[in-house]
This record gives C-alpha cells, sequence and structure tokens, in this order.
C-alpha cells in the first residue's frame, strides 16, 4: 500500500528492449534484499559506489546476467530512503526475472510515482519540485526538461519564498502594530509596507506570465488552422509536416476531424491543428467535425486563418469576431492568384475586409516549399523567442490558480492600504495571500507571523 | 462515602477565585483553600486588568457570569480603551485598579457565595484512588475528601526566586512555595516542566521627583467591563507618568550581567518573549539606547508605585544603582525589589478542552500550572474548570467554547492542542475569527451560552436579554427599513452629505456607506438616542460585514482540516513520512481531526501531507480496493 513502509522495486528505465535497463530498489533494507541476489556484493559495501558481478535469479539459481550495481545509503538517495539500482541488459525477460527474484525476497512492486512521493514524504524535494520530477521525465523537447531541472533545482520554490518573505514581513509589522501597539515599537510605515507589496504583485504578475510560458514548454504551442472549407487548410498543414497527413481534395468539407501534427523548432514544441472548416451544414459527422474545430480553437495559441486567395468572398466566421487570440491572416494559394493580382493589391483586399485583424498577412501556397521556412521563421521571431525565463514558469494549473488568488489578495491588500483603512482588514488579505503561497509550495501556514514579531521588535511591556 | 464537600479549588489567585465562584454558583458545595485567604485575587504583578485581546476574555468572563470585570470595574483607577484609533474587531480595554481594593473586593464577593467555604490551609498533595482524584491531603495530614479537585497553583508550585545570583524558596515576596504536588503528580506521570516570570521593583512615591515626568490620563469616558456596572467610574482617576532608561541605565546593566541568573545560566525555565527583562532587552537589542517605562501608581492609598517595562533579576545592589539612573528616580526609595521566579507548570496537552486531566480523573487544571501568563487567561480558565468541574458532578455536559465564540475558546483550544513552551498570553492575532470576536459584540456571541449556563443572577439575566432583544429589535428594523428615492429622502441624504439614491435600499444597506453613521438613521425613522451599547455592534456588524464574509471563506479552507476525521484506530507509527518524535506527540494527544493535528507544536506541514494520503488511501482501499494513488489536495504527486 502506498504510503507504508515496505521495500519497492521497479524498472526505472524505459521498458522494452534497449542496451541496459535500470531496476530500482528502495526503502530500509534494499541492501539486504539485493544481497540475496547478488553474491558478488562485498561485505562492507559503500554509498555512491558501484559493483560488478552476477546476479542470480531464485528459481533456477543459475546467472541471469552481468550488471552493475550501485549502493546509496539513507538520506543520500534519491527517495532519502536507503536505495539500490541495478543497471541489467535490457532485455525484458531478463527484468522480469530479476524483479520477480526481488519480490520473492521481499520487496514489492512501486506503484507508477511512489519512488518521488517518498522523496516527497522524506522532505527531499517539495511539492513543486516533485512536480517538476513528472514534467522531466515527460519533457518532450529539450527547452522543457532544462526548464523542469531548474525546478527540480528549487528555482521555482526559491522565487516564490521570496514574496511569501515580503507578506509574512508586512504581517509581521501590522501585526506587531496592532497587538503591541502600546508598546512604542519602530514597525515599518504604510508606505514601505505598500512598497513591498506593490514589488510582490509585480513579482505574483510575472509568474502568471510565465505560467503561459510553462504550459507552452509543456505542452507545445498550439496553432489552430481555421478557415472556410476548401481555404487550402489541409494543403498548407502537410506542407508544414512535410508528410501528406492530412487527406486533401478538391470537395468543400473534406477533413471531417480535428487532425494534428507536431514538429519542433528551436527547442520547442509545435502542435498544429487542422481544422474541419466551419459553416453551416446538415451532415451529422462534419457537424461533429465542426464542434470538434471549436474545442482547439479555444485551446489554440495562435490562430492561422487561412484565406484562399481566389475565392471572390471572404467571409468572417462569426467566432472569430470575438476572437482575442493572436492571429495571423495566411492567404494561400499565391501560385494561383499571383497570375492576376500583386501583392500589394491582395494586402490591400484583406485590410479591407478585416480590418481588426491586419497585423501579421502571409502569402503562400501550399505547393511552394518555401512556405514551410517562412512560417517558421516568423512564429521563431515573434513567439518563441521570448519564451526565456524559466524562473518565472509555473508548471501547473493548480499553481497558477494559487498564483492568481495570491495576486488579488494582495492588489487589494495594496488597496485597502491606499485608503488608509485599518490594519485588521489588510492583515486579512496578506493572511490569504500567504495561504496561497503556502499551497503553491504545498507547506501550511502556523505561528510564523508572531514568531518573526519577536524576532524583530522589542517587545515588552 | 460523605463528602465534606464536592469541589476543592486549591489556590486563590484570579484562577481560583472564578473557579471557586462559578462551581458554588452552579450549586455544589465548593471549598478553597489558601494559605493566606486575606491574599485572595492578588496582583502580584502590574496592577491592572485587561488589554488587547485580554480586554475580551474579561467581558466574556463577565457575560458568562464571572466577577473579574466587576471587580474591575469597582476598583477602577485609571480606563484607557487600546488601539481607538483601530478597527473595533483591535480595540481593548484595560483599567488599572486600585490593588489592595481588588483584592478586598474579591474577598468580600467570595465570603459572601453562598456554598462556598474559604478554608486557610497548606495542600501538601492528592489523594488519589485508582485513576482518580478524591480529595487532598493537607500539610497538617488531615484529609480532606472530594468529588472534583481543582488546581489552581500560579507560580507557586516549587518556586524558587532569583534575586541576582542569590535564590529562595518561594512563590511571591514573604509567601512559601507549595512543595509536594508537582511532584506527586509527575510521579504519576504527568509532564511537568519549568517556566520562569519576573516583576520589576516597586517604588516610594514620595522618593520620585514627579516633575521631571510627563502624566498620562486615561480615557475620559467610561465603558466598563461589566454588564452589572455603572457608567461612571466608582473611585478617583489617577495619571501614570512616563520615564525612560539611560544611557547610564544600559552601562550599568551592562557591566553586571555576570550576577543576573538569567545569563548565568542558573534559571533553566523559558520567560515569555512579549515580557522580557530589562536585561534580556539590551542583549537582544543592543542598538537601542533607551528604552520606556511607565510608573503607574499601585492603588490610591497605597506608596508604592509599579514600574512597568523593567523587570529585573538582577541582585538588589544593582537594582539600586541602575534604578536611580532612570530619569525621575535619582533619589528614589525602592520598597521591593524586582526579581524572577521560576515555578513548575504541566503540559497542557494532558488536559482535556474542559479542563480536565487526561491521565488523572476529577482533576481539573487552571491558570499559570497550565502554561499561561497574565490575570485574564488565568480568570478565564477557572471560570471553565469551575464550571466543568460542576457539571461533572451533576452530570451535565461539558462547556467547551469554540474558537469563533470566544477568546476564551482559542486559548484552551490552544493549550490543549498546541501546547505551549514559554508562558502563553492571549494576542488578537492568534485568533483566526479575529474580526468576529469583538469586545463590543460579547453579548450575542455569548449570551445564548450564558442563558444556559445558568450562572448570572436573575436581576444580570434580565439585563442581558433587554439588551439582546433591543439590538434584535434594532437589527430587524433596518433590514426591513426601506427607503425610497422620493424628494424628501433625497434632501434627507444631500443634508448628511452623501450620494442620492437610484433605487431602494434597506437602512443596513445606506449604513454600509461610509461616510453614514447609525446615529444618521434617525433621519430615517430610527428610534432616537439609542445607547451606544445597543447601536455600536450592529452598525460594526454592518460595516464589517464584507470582511466578515471574506474572514469566514478563508476559515472554511482551514476547516476542512477540522472536518476530516482520523480514525480511532489509526496507528501514527504506520504512516510514512512522520519523524519519531512527530509520531509520539501524535500517539500521545490522539487528535481527533486532521486541523487538531495541525496545531500540535513540531508536527510539519509534510507530516499533515503525509497523513492526509495514509487517509486517502486508506479510505480508497476501503472502497474500490484500488491501488490507484489520487489526490484532490494537494494533487497527484506522480
Amino acid at each position: 500500500m502506498i504510503g507504508d513502509n515496505q521495500i519497492i522495486c521497479a524498472l526505472a528505465s524505459a521498458p522494452g528492449r534497449a542496451g541496459i535497463s535500470v531496476i530500482r530498489i528502495s526503502g530500509q533494507g534494499s541492501l539486504l534484499v539485493a544481497r540475496k541476489i547478488c553474491p558478488f556484493l562485498p561485505e562492507q559495501v559503500e554509498s555512491h559506489h558501484i559493483y560488478f558481478g552476477r546476479i542470480k535469479s531464485s528459481q533456477e539459481k543459475e546467472n541471469v546476467d552481468e550488471v552493475l550495481l550501485s549502493y546509496f545509503s539513507e538520506g543520500k538517495s534519491y527517495t532519502g530512503d536507503e536505495s539500490v539500482e541495478i543497471s541489467c541488459h535490457g532485455n525484458p525477460l531478463i527484468v522480469e526475472d530479476i524483479i520477480s527474484a526481488l519480490i520473492s525476497n521481499g520487496a514489492r512492486m512501486a506503484n507508477p510515482g511512489e519512488f518521488t512521493l517518498r522523496a516527497f514524504l522524506n522532505q527531499k524535494i517539495d511539492l513543486v519540485q516533485a512536480e517538476s520530477v513528472l514534467t522531466l521525465i515527460e519533457s518532450r523537447s529539450k527547452q522543457e526538461a532544462k526548464w523542469a531541472l531548474r525546478h527540480l533545482e528549487g528555482g521555482l520554490s526559491q522565487q516564490i519564498k521570496k514574496i511569501e518573505h515580503i507578506f509574512l514581513w508586512a504581517l509581521s509589522h501590522l501585526e506587531a502594530e496592532i497587538d503591541f501597539s502600546v508598546e512604542n515599537l519602530k514597525v515599518a510605515d504604510k508606505k514601505q509596507i505598500q512598497e513591498k507589496i506593490f514589488e510582490s504583485i509585480e513579482e505574483l504578475k510575472n509568474f502568471e506570465q510565465g505560467f503561459q510560458q510553462g504550459r507552452i514548454l509543456k505542452q507545445g504551442f498550439r496553432i489552430a488552422l481555421v478557415g472556410q472549407p476548401n481555404s487550402g487548410k489541409s494543403s498548407l498543414f502537410n506542407c508544414l509536416l512535410k508528410e501528406d497527413r492530412a487527406i486533401v481534395t478538391e470537395i468543400p468539407g473534406t477533413t471531417r476531424d480535428v487532425v494534428f501534427g507536431e514538429k519542433t523548432l528551436g527547442g520547442f514544441r509545435i502542435e498544429f491543428f487542422d481544422t474541419a472548416g466551419i459553416r453551416q451544414t446538415q451532415d451529422i459527422i462534419e457537424k461533429i467535425g465542426i464542434e470538434k474545430s471549436h474545442q482547439k480553437i479555444a485551446d489554440a495559441d495562435l490562430l492561422w486563418l487561412i484565406l484562399d486567395g481566389t475565392e471572390k468572398n471572404w467571409e468572417l466566421e462569426n467566432f472569430l469576431r470575438k476572437n482575442i487570440k493572436p492571429l495571423w491572416i495566411v492567404v494561400n494559394k499565391s501560385d494561383l492568384w499571383k497570375k492576376t493580382q500583386s501583392e500589394d493589391q491582395m494586402k490591400k483586399r484583406v485590410q479591407e475586409t478585416f480590418p481588426d485583424f491586419c497585423n501579421e498577412i502571409f502569402f503562400v501556397s501550399a505547393v511552394d516549399a518555401q512556405t514551410e521556412k517562412t512560417l517558421m521563421q516568423s512564429l521563431q521571431e515573434k513567439f518563441l523567442s521570448q519564451t526565456g525565463n524559466f524562473d518565472h514558469a509555473l508548471s501547473s494549473l493548480r499553481q497558477f490558480e494559487n498564483v492568481r488568488a495570491a495576486r488579488e489578495c494582495a492588489q487589494r491588500a495594496h488597496e485597502l492600504l491606499t485608503n488608509q483603512q485599518g490594519e485588521e482588514l489588510i492583515s486579512l488579505e496578506l493572511k490569504d495571500a500567504l495561504r496561497n503561497i503556502h499551497l503553491v509550495l504545498g507547506t501550511v501556514w502556523d505561528d510564523q507571523i508572531l514568531d518573526e514579531i519577536f524576532s524583530q521588535f522589542c517587545i515588552g511591556k | 462515602m460523605s463528602f465534606a464537600f464536592d469541589i476543592i479549588v486549591v489556590g486563590g489567585g484570579h484562577a481560583g477565585a472564578e473557579a471557586c465562584l462559578a462551581a458554588a454558583r452552579l450549586g455544589v458545595k465548593t471549598c478553597l483553600i489558601s494559605s493566606d485567604i486575606s491574599k485572595v485575587s492578588a496582583m502580584s504583578c502590574n496592577p491592572s486588568v485587561g488589554g488587547l485581546a485580554k480586554g475580551h476574555m474579561v467581558r466574556e468572563i463577565d457575560v458568562l457570569g464571572g466577577e473579574m470585570g466587576f471587580v474591575a470595574d469597582e476598583t477602577c483607577i485609571q480606563f484607557k480603551r487600546l488601539n481607538s484609533s483601530k478597527g473595533p474587531a483591535v480595540r481593548g480595554t484595560r483599567m488599572q485598579s486600585d490593588k489592595d481594593k481588588y483584592s478586598a473586593r474579591m474577598l468580600e464577593i467570595l465570603k459572601q457565595q453562598k456554598n462556598l467555604t474559604l478554608f486557610q490551609g497548606e495542600v501538601k498533595k492528592l489523594l488519589i484512588e485508582q485513576d482518580s482524584c478524591a480529595g487532598v491531603v493537607l500539610a497538617d495530614g488531615s484529609v480532606m475528601n472530594s468529588k472534583a479537585v481543582i488546581l489552581t497553583n500560579g507560580t507557586f508550585l516549587n518556586a524558587v526566586m532569583h534575586f541576582g545570583l542569590t535564590q529562595q524558596a518561594g512563590g511571591r515576596i514573604g509567601e512559601k512555595a507549595s512543595v509536594g504536588l508537582s511532584d506527586q503528580l509527575r510521579e504519576l506521570g504527568f509532564a511537568v516542566h519549568r517556566l520562569k516570570t519576573g516583576t520589576p521593583a516597586r517604588l516610594h512615591k514620595d522618593s520620585i521627583d514627579w516633575q521631571k515626568l510627563t502624566p498620562e490620563w486615561g480615557d475620559k469616558s467610561f465603558y466598563p467591563f461589566s454588564l452589572r456596572s455603572g457608567t461612571k467610574p466608582k473611585l478617583p482617576q489617577i495619571a501614570c507618568y512616563l520615564s525612560r532608561t539611560t544611557e547610564e541605565t544600559h552601562n550599568i546593566i551592562r557591566n553586571n550581567l555576570h550576577q543576573s541568573p538569567l545569563f548565568s545560566g542558573i534559571i533553566e525555565g523559558v520567560g515569555p518573549r512579549y515580557c522580557p527583562s530589562i536585561e534580556d532587552k539590551l542583549t537582544r537589542f543592543p542598538e537601542r539606547t533607551s528604552h520606556q517605562t511607565f510608573l503607574e501608581p499601585e492603588g490610591l492609598d497605597t506608596d508604592s508605585v509599579y514600574l512597568q517595562g523593567i523587570s529585573t533579576s538582577l541582585p538588589p545592589k544593582v537594582q539600586d544603582e541602575f534604578l536611580r539612573t532612570i530619569t525621575g528616580l535619582e533619589s528614589v526609595k525602592i520598597l521591593k525589589y524586582g526579581y524572577a521566579v521560576e515555578y513548575d507548570f504541566f503540559e497542557p496537552t494532558q488536559i482535556w478542552h474542559r479542563l480536565e486531566s487526561r491521565p488523572l480523573k476529577h482533576l481539573f487544571l487552571a491558570g499559570q500550572i497550565n502554561g499561561t501568563s497574565g490575570y485574564e487567561e488565568a480568570a478565564a480558565q477557572g471560570f471553565i474548570a469551575g464550571v466543568n468541574a460542576a457539571h461533572s458532578i451533576l452530570e451535565k455536559p461539558e462547556l467547551i467554547l469554540g474558537r469563533n465564540e470566544a477568546y476564551i475558546g482559542v486559548l484552551i483550544d490552544d493549550l490543549v492542542t498546541k501546547g505551549t513552551l514559554e508562558p502563553y498570553r492571549m494576542f488578537t492575532s492568534r485568533a483566526e475569527h479575529r474580526l468576529v470576536l469583538r469586545e463590543d459584540n460579547t453579548l450575542d456571541r455569548l449570551g445564548k451560552v450564558s442563558q444556559n449556563l445558568g450562572i448570572l443572577s436573575s436581576e444580570s439575566l434580565e439585563k442581558l436579554t433587554e439588551l439582546s432583544e433591543k439590538r434584535g429589535f434594532v437589527s430587524d428594523f433596518i433590514q426591513q427599513t426601506k427607503l425610497y428615492p422620493n424628494e424628501a429622502t433625497q434632501t434627507a441624504l444631500r443634508y448628511l452629505g452623501t450620494t442620492a439614491l437610484l433605487k431602494p435600499v434597506t437602512l443596513e444597506e445606506l449604513l454600509r456607506r461610509p461616510e453614514i453613521s447609525g446615529k444618521h438613521l434617525e433621519a430615517f425613522g430610527l428610534e432616537k438616542n439609542l445607547s451606544p451599547e445597543v447601536l455600536e455592534p450592529i452598525e460594526i456588524r454592518v460595516k464589517y460585514q464584507g470582511y466578515i464574509d471574506r474572514q469566514l471563506q478563508l476559515i472554511d479552507h482551514a476547516q476542512k482540516f477540522e472536518e476530516m476525521l482520523l480514525p480511532s484506530e489509526i496507528k501514527f507509527s504506520e504512516i510514512r513520512g512522520l519523524s519519531t518524535e512527530e509520531v509520539q506527540k501524535l500517539e500521545l494527544r490522539r487528535p481527533r481531526t486532521l486541523g487538531q493535528a495541525s496545531r500540535i507544536s513540531g508536527v510539519n506541514p509534510s507530516a499533515l501531507q503525509a497523513i492526509m494520503i495514509f487517509l486517502k488511501v486508506h479510505r480508497e482501499r476501503g472502497n474500490k480496493n484500488e491501488r490507484h494513488l489520487s489526490l484532490e489536495n494537494p494533487p497527484i504527486i506522480s
């Protein structure tokens, strides 16, 4: 059962055939269990040393494999408990043999994430770090891995603790002002407190923006291709991915389901969604597809409105009127319309038709090899080059919600200070802010404020 | 077996007085044993009652039927409402009292109390029968049986006074220590530790150069603690005087630190952080070149003056020297030297919320022996212990006040679940329900409880009922009376300097405007000249309501923990992630909810998460035999 004190083991590397596989064993007594199947171990085993020898499976008493065994003593391992890692050859049969041998000698299978859970319970890592481990393991791009590692090292926690400190400091001064007002203390004046709180608000805002970046790092940058049926979305999609993923025909409404494709750009993962052209239709399948398209559009970080340059009547779909997401206009089929019009003429037409969406206009052709390069380069310049501040990148929606709540409380506290309202009300807001910060860190607040007061002020009536 | 008494209260301090009065008033035969009955409710340290958060408790005791507030009102020689410029929740009443008159007045009340016997004597030990307390044994060996015993020995258990490096057994100058009791309890398995406290020198008023000092008068208006008191103080009001230490004072103290028992390591007990000695202050804040002190006359007819803020345990010779460097004290005559006192206290986590000890039945503990400091903290516990001891005999339900009902509830819950390592004093910041726990609404909070309790005299009860009915009536009136945006209303509003109405509003909604006061509502039909007693709490509630709601939300978050029950069969040693110390503490206290567990000192946040994970898995296994881990709060850890 999770939360017990048993010795747990599991394959720590990816399953399947590989050069080597690593089996991790953790819990008090791990070494004793490992000894039973690793007779080659010397009497004295040292932490952070590697031992080589032949491992035996229990049933057959035959040598199963040649392995490397690393030993980590209590307090010096990832989980904090005594741990052993066995590197064997990457054959699932060998791995299975070793694990079943371990289990028959007293270990049990670990549950998903249990090693990290133990590290958390043993206070080797905090909640933010624990979440980062998952991200690190699941990273699908270099940037994401780099960022997760930064969190694991406690980078984010450090940043958040700075804000925690500001709140605690402000609270200790406000509470001292309330509870020890008769003691003639030199507490910080309200202006000083206000300035500090302002600082924290700015910092929290950075975190909120960072969340967006964090999400992009984690989940990839999402681009939805939208536009009228038969504007060439699918052709462009295939061109971007350099493969024939979406079915392309000349029949409007060919794309029924949302088609997904991904590629990496400058270390980031980019996801493309080819959506069904949105139009009134009686076709049930197409209707479902359109519904799905709407969903993808809602999740996207960037919309590409694909226009057919040869089409006479461009219509702006209703949903785009309310759009607040960044949107690029991509005028497709330039190989055809450029025969009769110049880019300038086309640009003018776009500007007249869509006066609200003319920041970025591209003229491309899905059959042109240059198209992919042009769009990718612009993407890199406009979006991805700015995504560099890893200190402020929150990794989960949970953290984001708490940070936002903390910021809102801090703003109200700031406002109360401006209006010269009572300390007890400002304190209420700051305590709420502090609680939210502690939720990010996974710690619970206790008598910290009083302790802070006594450490700072000379109190004594 | 026949009992001479139902309840014996040992110790006649502030806790003891309230305990024996509450018990006797509930109709059980009670005996107060004190080594010197004439010193009942003595103010051993500062000559005042109340203060921030403490004034709240005095009012709470009063509404429930205690005496402290009434006696303080009767003997008040200076009245002050502290934090009067701050929000209503953090204002606190403090009264300086005539010390001797306070004690004498309380003695008079005790003497007149039916069912109460005052007995001068020394209790040597408890009479134990199996696992319960059955009376006391006196110094002469005689036995007094009772159904319950309340100990309120204050700072007297194994007390040692320190004057410099010289020690003397005793809890107060001229009074013996109480030896034997705490040793007996220790042998019975109670955890007993040492605390320390101190008091400053008392000075002769004629030897002070008052001309050099700044007088500080109390407030002009007088708001008594008690429902029973009149609106005017009975005694003449006096001033206190402000003075300061000088650099010379500090030099003398610094040069003699080696003679302080605190700094030479003789004192092992932990002192209060909020009431440090002057030696402590100089050491911890070396950058300060002067500290303020108030000279407070201890009464109208006494020569004794209390020197607030300068408690010390330096030798008398050094006190002679440094006191004379304080402005106005150049040729001061010292009546009593300051000293530190060390005493035994029982780890308060060994008592239940009803203040009965866990190891020993029918034994109740209250006051400083539970690790608190302050007269008000002691009186509050004394009252609750008195009620619960009586109720245990009368087979009535126990009285436990919630943290959202009273500061007394916060006090006892803190003590019982968190324990304390230093003398515990109440602060408003300890109360998470601070905006609701106000002095002005004490009656609204505790009126019902008091009625059910039935300690208040019928006369007081009538007054209480009348007042709360009146408040109820006015509350309803302003909630139900609607104002319509007609000519007359708009004119009246303009006259009051506020904006016109756009739609109909109730008087309560109008009162929410910052510029509108309760008094202003008289223009719209509210009864004229309502007493502040009636109107003030209503006005404050209306103005605070938005924040009170927010506070409740905040508490609700914490309340989740309060609702997470720990199964009674839970074995903390089996939960991963708990340190040995945490397991010990949890096994000892056996908290019933995660909330209680969270308040136990030394139980870390990570331990709470570990318990939460354990509970979650525990429950899930019970439900569906699933081995999957999922958590809502905190979220999944993979």
